[in-house]
């Protein structure tokens, strides 16, 4: 069982593993992180997630909306090589049984050039 | 198999055919390789989800709701390709080289029911993409 956080950015939802939020909070006066996903509007009225990346903990915008969910091992599905290649910052599909599957972002692959 | 997407009619190989699944739910992918329209749960993995409309002229709306889904396999990986219908597979005669109808990653064509139609050719498109991305 492995647990995750779901957030949304740019007008979809994206799983993120939970042991990997450090926190989800305001976005503090004179911040502006990048959008979570490039080339998605960054939302004006942003909560910051702050995240442990391969590049050390980083903060992203991402729409107020967060849920917390719990998935089994077995819901998480590896993407075809056709999508990993484009984009690797995605490492898996979520699918659960009671709602919508979405893309699970490997923070490792979040980078700094990543920005909108 | 005979696919149509909008009035365009297309074959597929059917041996190639895993399932045909009704209208399903894609989930997109930011950044992904021009068409493609993005993931789908399927027998325990996640398959791309590929958009031929561009291939048939690309009059076809994009973003319209398609009621099939095939699932095919190839010697790469598989994929999902949403359309408007499809017909029961049936054996034909040997595929001649395209010259009635024309369609990118079609080099041959087939004669199902009296209709001439490109035999999509899978593989060659999912080179071009992997190229792509």
């Amino acid at each position: 069982m492995s647990s995750l956080t779901l957030v949304r950015a740019g007008g979809a939802v994206y799983a993120l593993p939970g042991d990997r939020v450090r926190a989800v909070r305001a976005r503090r006066v004179r911040e502006a992180p990048p959008s979570l996903v490039p080339g998605a509007p960054t939302p004006a009225s942003a909560r910051v997630l702050e995240l442990d990346t391969a590049d050390g903990p980083r903060v992203f915008a991402v729409e107020p909306t967060v849920e917390l969910a719990a998935i089994d091992d077995e819901g998480l599905l590896p993407l075809p090589p056709l999508v990993t290649r484009a984009t690797p910052r995605f490492a898996a599909l979520a699918a659960f049984l009671d709602r919508p599957a979405v893309l699970v972002i490997d923070p490792d692959q979040l980078h700094e050039e990543d920005g909108p | 198999m005979p696919a149509r997407l909008g009035g365009i009619w297309f074959a597929l190989d059917a041996s190639a055919v895993r399932e045909v699944l009704g209208r399903v739910s894609v989930t997109s992918v930011p950044g992904g390789p021009v068409g493609l329209m993005g993931v789908i749960p399927w027998r325990g993995r996640a398959v791309a989800v590929l958009d031929v409309a561009p291939m048939l002229g690309g009059t076809h709306p994009s973003q319209e709701p398609r009621n099939r889904t095939v699932v095919l396999e190839s010697s790469q990986q598989a994929v999902a390709l949403p359309v408007d219908g499809v017909r029961e597979a049936r054996p034909i005669a040997a595929p001649r080289p395209a010259h009635a109808v024309r369609m990118p990653h079609a080099s041959l064509e087939v004669e199902v029911d009296e209709r001439v139609m490109a035999l999509f050719d899978l593989n060659e498109w999912l080179a071009t993409l992997g190229d792509a991305a």
